[in-house]
């Protein structure tokens, strides 16, 4: 590839790839499951009680429970192998955050592109003691980063972090 | 000047308990107002289930009153050395920190419920328009001015090499920047006016298929209203009926479907020409103010620093008229939507270089960009999304009108399918030189976003399962008015532009607006 109207040489700059990442707690893991388990009991307990009853044609239940045994394998696999993909890492300037097995993102946010920082806990993430990091950039949800599955000392730490390098550049 | 203690934690006002149950009670009626319509399909509902359904109201109205007290218990703010602070959420909690800095307005209103409580609401802006990150339903008058007070004085001890007058801390300050704007009528000068003739032409050279798709939309309406209505008061199937009437001749059917299209293409005329009637653009002094529109005149203003996306769109009609289509997308809080772009219609390429300029400072035809392809491989991508839309028109004719007519139909329209998506893959790409990203895309029309890589919030790369198997990533821009996706290219070259990018981003004190 050529790059001409670049002023820079374009292999050295910082490469977002050389940097270590950190995986996010293990217990993390815990969390998703049973979340998905308690959706997808749901959604298998629905049409196995109708073919218990037997109110309408046995096909119908039949072909749910499939369609949502696929989903669920799916889903399954999108956690075991996704997981381990989960990490983020830290540089001077930016946090970078990859995720996921079948779409596999890798997510750079600039410090001076956050407008605030938040740290979040849902119910199921107070029994395991994480918290979530959540970084809002301006417009649509889209650009915000959230950081799932850290301990509160890795959270407040990255938080402290991306405040003291947002305030930094402001000054 | 204030003798409240802001370092501690406090909650609302006291009324602002009942302020806030009211205020979620109406939020809740009106995500439940189709409820109401229940009555209406089953009689004798009150008299046989009056007493259940005022039992679950009453428990409904008590659960949603301890859920208002928790959440109002729970809401806590305060001022520290560094930061806003604010804890929230009843049952996921939230701990929310706005450095001063960062506080762009702040606003005190009253509505008629905090009116009736002697209570104000407080908002504090942070990113480019619209949205409050915080939102205090309740405070004590005198509170809230001091609070406000507050924090301004806190942004200008972070801030104090701005002068005074840069603050915006208030709505009164907003808008007698806005009576000085309007003040100095003398620095307006016409940029662009839109005669007649030409907007006739951008009608003319719309994409007429929007007006075919909205046609399409009111028929099925007014139809299936028609035919509920009737057949309610008649009690005849008037479906079976109509259907039966359709004489099954080639000609009728050719003769409506060329109907149609003539109509989809004079509504497309007309609603170009009821939006964009009278489209005039004023230079006043940095900004750019457009207005336009029939019945609504829309009055907008192009902001130097709050443009994100500079669009240009062009088609094979238009070219041999000379105009041009500019979409230009402001920032806002949610992804911007066709709707909201400022849309300067039948310009001219001198007007398109003379805006160019202007709000990048930058002369569009000296613009070089190296330009990176979307790769072939895109093709299956969307042809894969169209094969399923043929899968299923072709299965619907299998069953219902097999014949030379139903097949060749299928034939002609997967050949233009064919031809439009080799089109969008070979005018997919992205240009990239020191200031600006090109963001190149269309089918039948061609379209290119100009933005300046300072602008840019965030960038990510994606790449499906196959993608990572066949070394390709789509390359994800995220601006403050939307997201703007370039897809299928090489994986290293991707990379090597999102390092760019990334240090582009870093190493410039610009700031996104």
């Amino acid at each position: 590839m050529v790059f001409e109207n670049i002023e820079l040489p374009i292999a050295d700059l910082p490469d977002f790839k050389t940097v270590n990442l950190n995986g996010v707690e293990k217990s993390y893991k815990k969390i998703i499951w049973l979340n998905t388990i308690l959706i997808f009991l749901f959604f298998f307990a629905a049409p196995i009680v109708f073919l218990i009853l037997d109110i309408i044609p046995i096909w119908i239940p039949i072909t749910v429970l499939a369609i949502v045994s696929v989903i669920f394998t799916i889903q399954a696999i999108e956690i075991e192998k996704g997981f381990p993909r989960k990490k983020y890492g830290i540089r001077q300037h930016d946090m970078i955050y990859q995720s996921g097995f079948f779409y596999f993102k890798e997510v750079v946010v600039p410090f001076t592109r956050i407008q605030h920082v938040e740290i979040k806990q849902g119910p199921l993430s107070r029994i395991f003691k994480l918290y979530a990091l959540k970084l809002y950039t301006a417009g649509a949800s889209s650009g915000d980063l959230v950081i799932n599955g850290l301990n509160k000392d890795n959270a407040q730490k990255l938080k402290s972090k991306v405040l003291a390098q947002t305030s930094d550049v402001d000054e | 000047m204030s003798n409240y203690d802001f370092s501690v934690p406090r909650r609302q006002s006291f009324n602002g308990i009942f302020l806030i149950f009211l205020a979620d009670i109406i939020k809740r009626i009106r995500q439940n107002i189709y409820l109401l319509a229940v009555p209406f399909f089953k009689k004798n509902l009150m008299e046989d289930y009056g007493l259940y359904i005022f039992l679950g109201l009453g428990l409904l109205f008590v659960i949603q009153f301890v859920y208002s007290y928790l959440s109002y218990l729970k809401f806590q703010f305060s001022i520290q050395e560094d930061a806003f602070h604010l804890d929230h959420g009843v049952i996921k909690l939230s701990h929310v920190e706005i450095p001063f800095e960062r506080i762009q307005n702040i606003n005190l209103q009253q509505n008629i419920l905090q009116q009736v409580f002697n209570v104000v609401g407080f908002e504090i802006e942070t990113a480019g328009e619209g949205t409050a990150e915080i939102k205090i339903k309740a405070l004590q008058n005198d509170f809230a001015k001091a609070l406000k007070n507050r924090l301004i004085e806190e942004k200008k001890r972070i801030k104090n090499e701005f002068s005074p007058d840069d603050e915006n801390t208030g709505t009164t300050e907003i808008s007698s920047e806005e009576i000085s704007e309007v003040a100095d009528n003398e620095e307006k000068s016409l940029l662009f006016k839109l005669s007649f003739s030409r907007l006739l032409k951008v009608g003319v050279s719309s994409n007429f298929l929007k007006g075919l798709g909205l046609l399409f939309a009111f028929f099925a309406y007014v139809y299936n209203f028609i035919m509920d209505f009737l057949s309610n008061i008649y009690d005849i199937d008037f479906d079976e009926d109509f259907k039966n009437r359709i004489p099954e001749t080639l000609s009728f059917m050719v003769i409506v479907i060329f109907g149609l299209f003539i109509l989809g293409f004079l509504i497309t005329i007309l609603m170009t020409i009821l939006k964009y009637f009278d489209l005039k653009i004023v230079k006043n002094q940095q900004n750019y103010e457009v207005e336009y529109g029939l019945f609504k005149r829309v009055n907008k203003v192009i902001k130097k620093s709050k443009t994100q996306i500079f669009e240009i769109e062009t088609n094979p009609l238009k070219k041999v008229f000379k105009i041009n289509n500019i979409y230009v997308s402001q920032a806002a809080a949610n992804q911007l939507t066709d709707k909201q772009k400022i849309g300067l219609v039948g310009v001219s390429q001198d007007n398109i270089n003379t805006l160019f300029n202007s709000i990048y400072e930058l002369e569009l035809p000296n613009q070089k960009f190296d330009r990176l392809q979307s790769q072939p491989r895109l093709i299956f991508r969307y042809l894969y999304r169209n094969l399923l839309f043929l899968a299923i028109l072709s299965g619907l004719a299998y069953f219902f009108y097999f014949n030379w007519l139903s097949v060749s139909v299928i034939i002609i329209i997967a050949v233009i399918l064919a031809y439009v998506i080799q089109l969008k893959v070979k005018k997919s790409y992205i240009g990239i030189n020191r200031n600006l990203i090109c963001v190149g895309g269309g089918s039948i029309h061609t379209n290119a976003k100009f933005i300046e890589i300072h602008k840019l919030q965030s960038v990510y790369l994606k790449r499906n399962i196959f993608q990572q198997n066949n070394k390709h990533a789509d390359l994800v821009l995220e601006t403050a008015s939307g997201t703007v996706t370039v897809e299928y290219l090489k994986i290293k070259h991707a990379r090597a532009i999102f390092n760019y990018l990334i240090y582009k981003i870093e190493s410039t004190d610009k700031d996104w607006i």
